[in-house]
């Protein structure tokens, strides 16, 4: 048995440079993050109630990028594709449930019956959401399947453009307030701290989501053979399992998913917009892509992850560095954290390794 | 119980000619072996057959009919069915689920399927006690069982059997011959493909052999054990 000295010296040894700086690099990292995070603490600048928006606020926004980045880890996993027009899909999401309940809001629907204007724009972002995602499937992608793997990326990039411009065309380049909703305004008491009704409803309604979409993907038929095309299309077909049409769903499914993260999100920032699809887009893919691409639980954790790194981490080390407006900065927390994790952990929190066991 | 008719039958990856026109006839209800040494196109035939591969020139005959227009997945409900090589089972999947993706495109009522599984189980006894298990972690021969048993849940009239014995110990490869012989007895017919082509030979009433893309010998088992190329080609 060798000790713990030799053991250094010989892993001293055999160190290469990347190594070096690897070790280094997480030393930095970790070294702002926990002076940030001691100074901090020792300038409490924050209340227990901000702490706990923070924390709910980094709940409600992480929901919504796990809902965006299922679509993206689904498509991946059957296909090994990425779906860049999915952000767009989200946010033709986000406007037909804007249309909806502007169209409640003018008969009054939206005052009267509030639960039921709230169903009509779920309905309406889903159908919306997933026909477009239907459409991607079979004019971005269907028709370049059989050629090189470059070209549906390419394709779903291309789509991405004309659907934000077309976005453009129909809705206006500006903003576009989101109808308000009285029956979920005001706040609420949660163990004595206070938070809005919406973000409530938000989380309630995203985790809903989640759990209907894995009893799908667990327990139904059509699930089960969506997780068998995963795995081996070839075998999938010697089962009579149509292969094109189990993708169809997929898409279909994520779409619907990315239009339920489009209404949540109008619900919340009350204002949508033609070029939200692009960033939110970027961060569901990145959520995916931190859980673990092509699984299912990692993008619903990676989807928290984010969201809850940017909602805390301003005001939980940056503001302790002494950064002047540490919120302005949340984003390239988020993304730090997002290549931190790939340089430490190359396939997402839990995704497994990318070698193909068959040749 | 259906037969299988194969008419010169051509397959190619680019340039190469894999399959130079072979014939076969598998009469209903019996076992028809396909040996053949290594990249002699074996494989390439049955994926050809079940409509994975694109025929270059040819006919696949089932029940006296063309099955050219027919897309691959559908021809599982006309009874056509592979147990791929190297078993291609879910390995994500639980016993169970991989035992329901072979029974996916069948609209029969639950007590049916049921009664189908059960079937099923008391031919591989072995995965009644698996059924909750993530199947990538069973063993070589209980995947194998799975794997056949998977197949066995879609109700074939035809199945195709590539290397089942591949790579079991010898015990279990004379449990895999065994369950074969039963499963046609239960009214299947069943084409073999088989490196182990004298244990394949012995169970089968018909058997070609498979030469660089060529039927270069067909016969009955019997004959075929006997014969000097048979010995040539696997005994050197």
């Amino acid at each position: 048995m060798s000790g713990l000295l030799p053991r250094l010296q010989d892993g001293w040894r055999r160190a290469t440079w990347v190594d070096v700086f690897l070790v280094a690099l997480r030393l930095l990292v970790l070294g702002i993050v926990g002076y940030g995070f001691v100074a901090g603490l020792l300038h409490p600048r924050y209340g227990r109630d901000e702490w706990a928006s923070f924390l709910v606020f980094g709940l409600v926004i992480g929901a919504i990028y796990a809902l965006i980045a299922l679509g993206y880890t689904m498509v991946y996993g059957i296909l090994r594709m990425v779906n860049f027009a999915h952000g767009d899909v989200f946010m033709f999401g986000a406007y037909a449930a804007c249309f909806t309940l502007i169209a409640c809001n003018r008969n009054g629907l939206l005052a009267t019956q509030p639960a039921l204007s709230f169903a009509l724009a779920l309905l309406a972002c889903m159908l919306v959401a997933a026909g477009l995602a239907i459409l991607a499937e079979r004019i971005a992608y269907r028709p370049f399947r059989r050629g090189r793997a470059m070209a549906p990326l390419i394709s779903t990039l291309g789509l991405s453009f004309v659907l934000e411009y077309s976005a453009r065309g129909m809705f206006g380049a500006q903003n576009k307030a989101f109808p308000s909703f009285p029956a979920i305004d005001g706040a609420v008491l949660v163990f004595g701290l206070s938070i809005p009704r919406v973000q409530l409803i938000v989380m309630l309604a995203a985790v809903l989501t989640m759990l209907v979409l894995t009893l799908v993907v667990m327990r139904t038929r059509m699930g089960t053979a969506m997780r068998a095309v995963a795995e081996d299309q070839d075998a999938a077909i010697l089962m009579g399992i149509n292969v094109d049409r189990v993708i169809v769903f997929t898409f279909a499914l994520g779409g619907a998913l990315a239009g339920v993260a489009g209404l949540l999100y109008g619900l919340v920032f009350k204002q949508i917009s033609f070029f939200m699809g692009f960033f939110l887009g970027v961060k569901g893919f990145g959520a995916a892509v931190l859980g673990g691409i092509g699984n299912i639980p990692g993008a619903m954790l990676g989807g928290f992850s984010l969201g809850l790194v940017e909602s805390l981490g301003p005001a939980l080390f940056l503001e302790g560095i002494g950064v002047a407006a540490p919120y302005q900065l949340r984003d390239a927390i988020a993304y730090t954290m997002l290549v931190m994790v790939l340089i430490f952990r190359p396939r997402g929190l839990l995704g497994e390794r990318l070698a193909v066991k068959r040749a | 119980m259906s037969s299988l008719q194969v008419e010169e039958l051509c397959v190619a990856y680019g340039k190469i000619q894999a399959l130079r026109g072979i014939s076969l006839q598998v009469p209903s209800g019996r076992i028809c072996a396909l040996v053949g040494a290594n990249g002699a196109g074996k494989t390439t035939a049955l994926n050809a057959i079940c409509g994975l591969r694109p025929l270059v020139g040819g006919r696949v005959l089932l029940d006296g009919r063309d099955i050219a227009a027919v897309p691959p997945h559908d021809r599982v409900t006309l009874g056509l069915v592979q147990v791929p090589e190297g078993r291609r089972i879910f390995g994500r999947l639980t016993v169970a689920e991989n035992l329901a993706m072979g029974a996916f495109r069948r609209r029969a009522m639950r007590s049916e399927l049921q009664a189908d599984l059960d079937e099923v189980l008391t031919l591989f006894p072995r995965l009644r006690e698996r059924m909750a298990q993530l199947s990538g972690t069973l063993s070589g021969g209980e995947q194998q069982m799975l794997a056949m048993g998977r197949a066995m849940m879609a109700k074939p009239s035809l199945l195709l059997l590539d290397e089942p014995s591949m790579g079991l110990a010898p015990r279990l490869v004379d449990q895999i011959f065994e369950t074969v012989t039963a499963i046609n007895r239960l009214g299947v017919t069943v084409l073999l493909v088989e490196q182990n082509a004298f244990m394949a030979l012995e169970i089968a009433e018909t058997a070609y052999v498979l030469q660089s893309g060529e039927v270069v010998l067909s016969g009955t088992g019997a004959a075929l054990i006997d014969s000097e190329a048979v010995q040539e080609a696997y005994l050197g």
